[in-house]
């Protein structure tokens, strides 16, 4: 099969690139799926950087979010059977023809989507909703503010803010983008190329935001430790600024908010049950028709490090798919 | 893997005394050559098709996918490609491939290849795995270049898109792995045409010459009637017939076949071109041009490497899937570019 490979950790990405490689063996509770889309995540690129908390050694194909249809299953695997249209998270492997799923981290997939928007939902999903849900505990009517609010995450984050009840003020670099993010259901949008902290103020009437999403970091968490409310929470999702910002503790102290870390994923792993619910909460949103993920663009297999550098170059609105049957006859 | 495509290749695999009792009954002969089984067997399933010259451009070019991706081989392990576009002396972008070697060569210039297909078929997969073979063999990176075609884009707009992408390697090879400043240069059929040109171009502009022009059973004269034309006539996948098909949607009317950007093979002086390795197939109505062409340049001064694989057709670095040979000659090909390769390296 062919599959995008890691096969050198490389600062600009020159060690990863498609190849030819062995197709995966099903293993005992495994279930081998034929891939017809994968979405990008950030932390696809910062492991193939060597910039992930997660280190795994080369080669290796990275991809989290897939989706496609079951082509064989171990025998002691009874929830899957051949044909069965399928989604799901997995840490790494879905850039590839075929991957080999523990059974566990399936599910089938809701009808209302397609496989490009159901490859498109997992991580972005899971996170924004660990990340408002269980570590922001954000209230229905209170003000959330998104960084980033164009990118994978960030979108996400304004879906579930939404959906929960929240007014949701996003920000991001570029009026274009922000425009389509106002479409997705933003209630406010903020250029933070000037700067964001008058402009939160001045829509919560000087009160702050309740809980501030941040992917970002560096000079834009700096920022959002003055415009975040009394009894707020400051959601540590991220860096995609390259810069791990720092607060002197007398700051939350004196005004009285909270830094709060999200992993989703690793949220799910140390609290298996709570992950379960998790997961399903978003899925029946998604059955629902609830949520709308947002896809960017769909291409080739051959052209994941293409979608890599949009991303990379902030060139994306809501999500990239790579999808190994496109370009191939 | 579809059926049809799965008993294709099944087939392919019995041995040839069956392939040929299965393909007219005994092994087809023309004048001294003896055709490979594989390519027997192909041509003889072939001849039950509508000829391509019966179809419109688009659907000779899904016919000849769709064809080709039934005999595809798979590409070689211990290279990786990426696909991305760059930009071109207009105001579009040229989609590329860029394959680079697990072992690379750091002396080793980069490859700079275009496919087949007549100028109005083909694209990046239709050099794929071809592609992948010379990367490997000769340690350098190789970018395969998804050029225009015609009728939609009639020449020189697929030969100029073949020359920017040329000029961007001298530009940015380095930054994949190659010397900075040089590519080696080289194609197959209408690829070996462009190939051809883009060093003459490249002569008379005083540009940077390709250290190497790899033709591969090129087309380098369109104007004369060579003895090939009627004695390979009716080959498989080659037929003048395609050809000719080829020529009328590539070339508008008001071009003269004359026009060395066409024709390189007429120009009158080939002296200082680039080293060149000139390859030929025996079923092939272009056999004696590629062979002709060779000849001129040895004439001239250029320094030349020929070779005729007699019992193979036209194509044949499309067929490597199936047609053992046929690997075996593009891997002997690779070789000789490793070599030439060599002999360019010490000569610094």
């Amino acid at each position: 099969m062919q599959a995008f490979v890691c096969s050198a950790i490389s600062e600009d990405l020159s060690g990863t690139g498609i190849r030819q490689m062995p197709e995966p063996r099903v293993k005992h509770g495994e279930v081998l799926v034929r891939v017809r889309a994968t979405s990008i995540n950030f932390p696809d690129i910062l492991l193939c950087q060597g910039k992930y908390q997660l280190k795994l050694e080369p080669p290796f194909i990275p991809g989290m979010d897939i989706s496609g249809e079951v082509v064989e299953a171990a025998h002691n695997v009874t929830d899957f059977s051949i044909g069965d249209e399928v989604v799901g998270g997995i840490r790494y492997g879905g850039f590839a023809e075929f991957v080999t799923v523990d059974a566990g981290s399936l599910r089938q997939k809701p009808k209302n989507m397609s496989f490009a928007q159901a490859a498109s939902y997992p991580a972005t999903y899971l996170t924004a909703y660990v990340a408002l849900v269980c570590r922001g505990n954000l209230q229905r009517g209170e003000t959330l503010l998104v960084h980033g609010s164009s990118g994978g995450v960030g979108l996400a984050a304004v879906d579930v803010g939404k959906l929960l009840g929240a007014t949701v003020i996003a920000t991001g670099a570029s009026d274009e983008k922000l425009a389509k993010v106002l479409e997705c259901g933003a209630d406010y949008t903020i250029n933070v190329t000037h700067g964001f902290r008058e402009k939160v103020k001045e829509i919560t009437n000087g009160r702050g935001a309740d809980v501030i999403y941040d992917p970002v970091g560096g000079d834009i968490f700096d920022e959002s430790v003055r415009c975040v409310a009394f009894d707020g929470r400051l959601l540590v999702i991220g860096f995609t600024s390259g810069r791990i910002a720092t607060v002197p503790t007398n700051m939350p102290l004196i005004k009285g908010f909270s830094v709060v870390g999200v992993r989703a994923g690793e949220y799910g792993r140390k609290f298996p049950e709570r992950g379960l619910e998790n997961t399903r909460q978003i899925w029946k949103w998604a059955e629902e028709g609830k949520t709308k993920p947002h896809v960017f663009a769909e291409i080739p297999l051959n052209n994941t490090l293409r979608g890599f550098r949009m991303l990379l170059e902030r060139r994306v609105v809501g999500k990239v798919i790579v999808r190994p049957d496109l370009g191939v006859y | 893997m579809s059926l049809q495509k799965t008993i294709v290749r099944s087939l392919l695999k019995l041995p040839s005394s069956m392939l040929i009792g299965m393909s007219g009954g005994k092994p087809l002969e023309i004048d001294g050559r003896v055709l490979n089984p594989q390519f027997q067997f192909l041509a003889s399933g072939a001849a039950k098709q509508p000829p391509m010259s019966s179809l419109a451009a688009d659907e000779g070019r899904a016919g000849s996918a769709a064809g080709l991706e039934m005999l595809k081989a798979k590409p070689d392990t211990g290279v990786q490609w990426n696909d991305f576009d760059i930009p071109s002396s207009s105001s579009h972008r040229i989609p590329v491939r860029m394959y680079r070697p697990d072992e690379i060569d750091p002396n080793a210039p980069m490859m700079t290849f275009f496919h087949f297909g007549g100028g109005v078929i083909g694209d990046l997969e239709t050099c794929h795995a071809f592609c992948t073979i010379i990367s490997k063999i000769v340690k350098c990176p190789v970018l395969s270049v998804d050029y225009r075609l015609a009728p939609e884009h009639p020449f020189p707009e697929g030969l100029n898109d073949c020359k920017d992408a040329y000029e961007w390697v001298l530009e940015n090879g380095k930054d994949y792995g190659a010397p900075e400043g040089i590519s080696a240069i080289g194609g197959d059929s209408m690829g070996g045409n462009f190939s051809a040109i883009i060093c003459q171009d490249m002569k008379k502009e005083g540009k940077t010459l390709p250290v190497l022009q790899l033709l591969i059973y090129p087309a380098t004269n369109l104007v004369d009637e060579l003895p090939s034309h009627k004695t390979y006539g009716d080959t498989y996948p080659l037929s003048t017939d395609t050809m000719d098909w080829f020529m009328e949607h590539y070339i508008p009317a008001s071009v003269d076949r004359s026009d060395l950007r066409l024709s390189p093979a007429l120009s009158e002086d080939l002296s200082g071109l680039p080293a060149a390795y000139v390859i030929t197939a025996g079923f092939d109505p272009l056999l004696d041009d590629g062979q002709q062409y060779a000849e001129k340049l040895g004439e001239a001064g250029v320094a030349v490497h020929y070779d005729c694989y007699d019992s193979l057709a036209h194509g044949f670095t499309a067929f490597t899937g199936v047609c053992r040979e046929a690997d075996e000659a593009c891997r002997e090909i690779a070789r000789k570019i490793r070599l030439a390769y060599d002999g360019i390296e010490n000569k610094k």
